[in-house]
């Protein structure tokens, strides 16, 4: 089956597959190096760089969706357009949401994207097809939430990361019991795959990760569908208003969900300190950080994912605010 | 009082504003002699070099005393409506009301620059955690802040979506500070699709139908908050007279546009080129001394043009000029260096093309708003940017970059590939921060680079 390749969280993979593709989120392994289309350049949000760049080495790919949440992925597209085959597809995923507007604009981006996967190969899916869809993808959420009382935050988002990329599930569940220590949130962009040491790194230093908010971890997880025993009703809609509405994040305009999401959420699970994951040149989390201080009530760690900070650098950092946490 | 063009210093106007004063200046409210705004900090104006003429001075005291206009209009019961990133559509609506003036406070990006970071603008927005891996427009947090610059608007408008992450970030900032915003989205413009729907916009582009109409119903829930301020409606007739004097504006501008870049010989520098364009943005706070302001510099410029007067080398290199410069003082450097503007895009050409001016008023509105070079793709940027320069006889490009801008280093690489896949223009990239001084050297060394290729290349 071909895959579409993909990377935000507002892109629902149920509505690629129903299309009859593979939807592969993809997330690099590490960001180090150069080669890709976009040039390393000073500005240039590594993070980005390197999903481009492995985007660009799945050449069998069908086809490559992003999304307009920020500015350098949407240029970040153009460019992908001007040096590659695949088609791209650059999907506008509005920031307002206050008024109807907003979300009808997304529904109308998913079904243009619709036609770009029926251009590509895919088959428009009949309401029955994308329901049936609708209900796996829910229920893997509800795995991963069971995973996440169980086993933390390290094991879910990895099991995200490995379903999401292939729609295969991993050999075997995670069994290992949360470890007890000082309760940490990770909030922020997204992580790519050698930054998932940062969970055991907080571990070592006497923390557990009690929440993965960053865009990889569970805060991007759709929250229910509506009607999942009830697709009367045409599930394309719901499927637009569940996504559009419940998935805080720092780039919606005005963005207070976040904020709101976060103090339920360190309430509900005690959190003691907040690590602020983003990566070097990215706008949208760096600009949250100082609110994040003023307004969450938990100290909170600026953490930088770039060439700046070497390993030992990090590892320094997370230490001493755990120290300082205990 | 008429001189040959002449590019002069500041203490030259002040010497030359004396002789116009004893032979009777008519001057504006405004007026006065330039080296005054530096007595108020605005130190960058030692360093410039300025153009000799009455209707120069006049732009200049014009826009250094915005906000001052701004202060008046407060006391005067007027509202005032700080609208932000969308650059030459909501003023359009604002201006239509007779009690509201409208204004950027995005503008703040040049107060480093002119204070020469005396006021300390930058350092505030440090505090706030917005630090200089964001664009200069960072300094319209300290802005809002010290409150020693524009006053606090009465409301806040601002359209995102398809907008720089800087700015997006940076109101999203201001609005957990207690300023309140109404946000409006603005749709990254995309080509139509095969036997889609579409319309022509200003500048030459198609949109899909469809955006145009979401766009509308953005600016409609603008006109209704636009309403409530003012305490009265906005009926068709009076946003299309709004848009008629808008398009005053722009074809003044236009015309001025024309002739600095095609007479023979260059008949404004280039500083008070991008002023010009930069009050059409928004008129400046004031409407209709904005349109006496560029109707005077268009009848100077036409005076020179037609007695063959001009201000550079006659062999000055013809540079298209791509984005706005973080240091006004870049451009005198650029035009020190041997090089003439022949073409600019300073990110708001839909604010200087013409609104749509039939049906709709709103609608046009809406297409005006959508040919933002800024919210479609750098491809179509690019073309347009290739497009124009040919039109103007441009021989080579400049593509300057603003430190800290989200979408710089990815939209010159794209502007660089699509004028080099199909033009021969040599392009030049370059950075300029807000104080450039310690970069001149190096800046300069570009820019000549460009030049002496351009001339070599016209050698037989
Ligand atoms: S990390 Fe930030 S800059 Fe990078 S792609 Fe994500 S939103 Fe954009
Ligand atoms: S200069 Fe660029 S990054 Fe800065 S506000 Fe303007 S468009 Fe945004």
């Amino acid at each position: 089956m071909k895959r579409i390749l993909y990377r935000s969280p507002f892109v629902p993979p149920e509505w690629i597959a129903a299309h009859g593709f593979r939807p592969s989120r993809i997330l690099p392994r590490n960001l180090a190096g150069s080669g890709g289309p976009v040039p390393t350049l000073q500005g240039v949000c590594p993070f980005m760089r390197g999903v481009i760049r492995e985007m660009c080495s799945h050449t069998d790919a069908a086809g490559i969706v992003l999304t307009t949440v920020c500015d350098q992925v949407r240029h970040a597209a153009d460019l992908l357009r001007r040096r590659v085959e695949t088609p791209v597809f650059l999907m506008t995923v509005p920031a307002t949401w206050q008024d109807p507007a907003p979300q009808a604009l997304y529904l109308s981006e998913l079904k243009r994207l619709g036609r770009f996967l029926v251009e590509h190969g895919g088959t428009t899916p009949s309401d029955v097809r994308l329901a049936e869809f609708m209900l796996e993808y829910e229920k893997r959420r509800s795995e991963w939430r069971g995973i996440l009382s169980k086993c933390g935050s390290k094991a879910c988002s990895e099991h995200m990361a490995a379903f999401l990329a292939s729609r295969d599930l991993p050999d075997a569940s995670p069994s290992q019991e949360r470890q007890a220590g000082i309760r940490i949130a990770l909030l922020g962009g997204p992580l790519h795959l050698d930054a998932f040491d940062l969970f055991d790194m907080i571990e070592k230093y006497g923390g557990t990760v009690v929440l993965d908010a960053t865009e990889t971890g569970e805060r991007t997880l759709p929250g229910p569908f509506h009607r999942t025993d009830d697709f009367h009703a045409p599930p394309l809609e719901d499927l637009a208003r569940t996504y559009f509405e419940t998935i805080p994040d720092a780039f919606r305009r005005p963005n207070n969900r976040l904020y709101e999401w976060m103090r339920n959420a360190i309430s509900e699970r005690g959190i003691q300190g907040i690590v602020l994951v983003r990566h070097l040149w990215c706008d949208t989390w760096h600009a949250e950080l100082a609110r994040c201080s003023d307004e969450l009530a938990v100290p909170v760690l600026d953490f930088e994912l770039g060439e700046g900070h070497t390993d030992l650098g990090r590892a320094v950092r997370i230490q001493a605010f755990l120290e300082v946490l205990r | 009082m008429r001189q040959s063009p002449r590019k002069i210093s500041l203490a030259e106007w002040d010497t030359r504003y004396a002789e116009m004063k004893k032979e009777g200046l008519p001057e504006p409210a405004y007026g006065g002699r330039l080296s005054r705004h530096v007595n108020n900090g605005d130190y960058r104006l030692k360093r410039l070099s300025f153009d000799n003429s009455p209707a120069s001075l006049d732009l200049w005291n014009f826009l250094l005393t915005e906000d001052e206009r701004l202060h008046e209009s407060r006391k005067a019961g007027r509202k005032i409506v700080g609208t932000m990133k969308d650059l030459g559509t909501v003023p359009v609506m604002a201006y239509a009301f007779p009690n509201i003036t409208a204004f950027y406070p995005d503008g703040a990006w040049w107060i480093p620059c002119v204070m020469e970071m005396s006021a300390g603008l930058l350092r505030v927005a440090d505090s706030l955690g917005v630090d200089e891996s964001f664009c200069p427009v960072r300094a319209m947090l300290g802005a809002f802040v010290t409150e020693a610059h524009f006053p606090i608007p009465d409301l806040l408008v601002c359209s995102v979506g398809a907008t720089c992450d800087d700015f997006s970030a940076i109101a999203q900032r201001l609005e957990a500070m207690g300023h309140a915003i109404v946000w409006w989205e603005m749709p990254h413009r995309r080509t139509p699709l095969t036997g889609e729907p579409s319309v022509r916009m200003p500048g030459g582009l198609e949109a899909p139908v469809d955006q145009v109409a979401f766009v509308r119903g953005q600016l409609a829930k603008i006109r209704h908050v636009l309403e409530e301020l003012a305490g009265a409606a906005l009926d068709d007739d009076q946003l299309s007279a709004a848009i008629r004097v808008a398009n005053e504006a722009r074809d003044l501008l236009e015309r001025l546009r024309r002739l600095v870049f095609t007479a023979k010989r260059c008949p404004l520098p280039a500083t008070e080129l991008l002023i010009a364009e930069m009050l059409t943005i928004h008129f400046c706070s004031d409407r209709d001394e904005c349109l006496r302001v560029l109707g005077g510099l268009l009848a100077e410029v036409e005076l020179r043009v037609a007695a063959g007067e001009g201000l550079l080398d006659a062999d000055a290199a013809r540079i298209f000029w791509v984005n706005p410069v973080a240091d006004v003082r870049a451009l005198t450097l650029f035009e020190e260096c041997g090089g003439r503007l022949c073409g600019t895009d300073n990110m708001f050409l839909h604010a200087l093309d013409r609104i749509p001016s039939t049906g709709d008023p709103l609608e046009c509105l809406a297409m005006s708003a959508l040919s933002d070079p800024m919210v479609g793709s750098a491809t179509d940027r690019a073309l347009r940017i290739c497009s124009d320069a040919k039109t103007f006889g441009a021989e080579g490009i400049v593509v300057s970059r603003i430190p800290g801008a989200s979408h710089c280093a990815l939209e010159g690489t794209i502007i660089a590939d699509v004028v080099r896949s199909r033009s021969d223009l040599p392009v030049v990239e370059l950075e300029v921060p807000p104080v450039s001084d310690a970069f001149s050297s190096s800046l300069s060394t570009r820019m000549q680079a460009l030049v002496e290729s351009i001339k070599q290349r016209r050698r037989p």
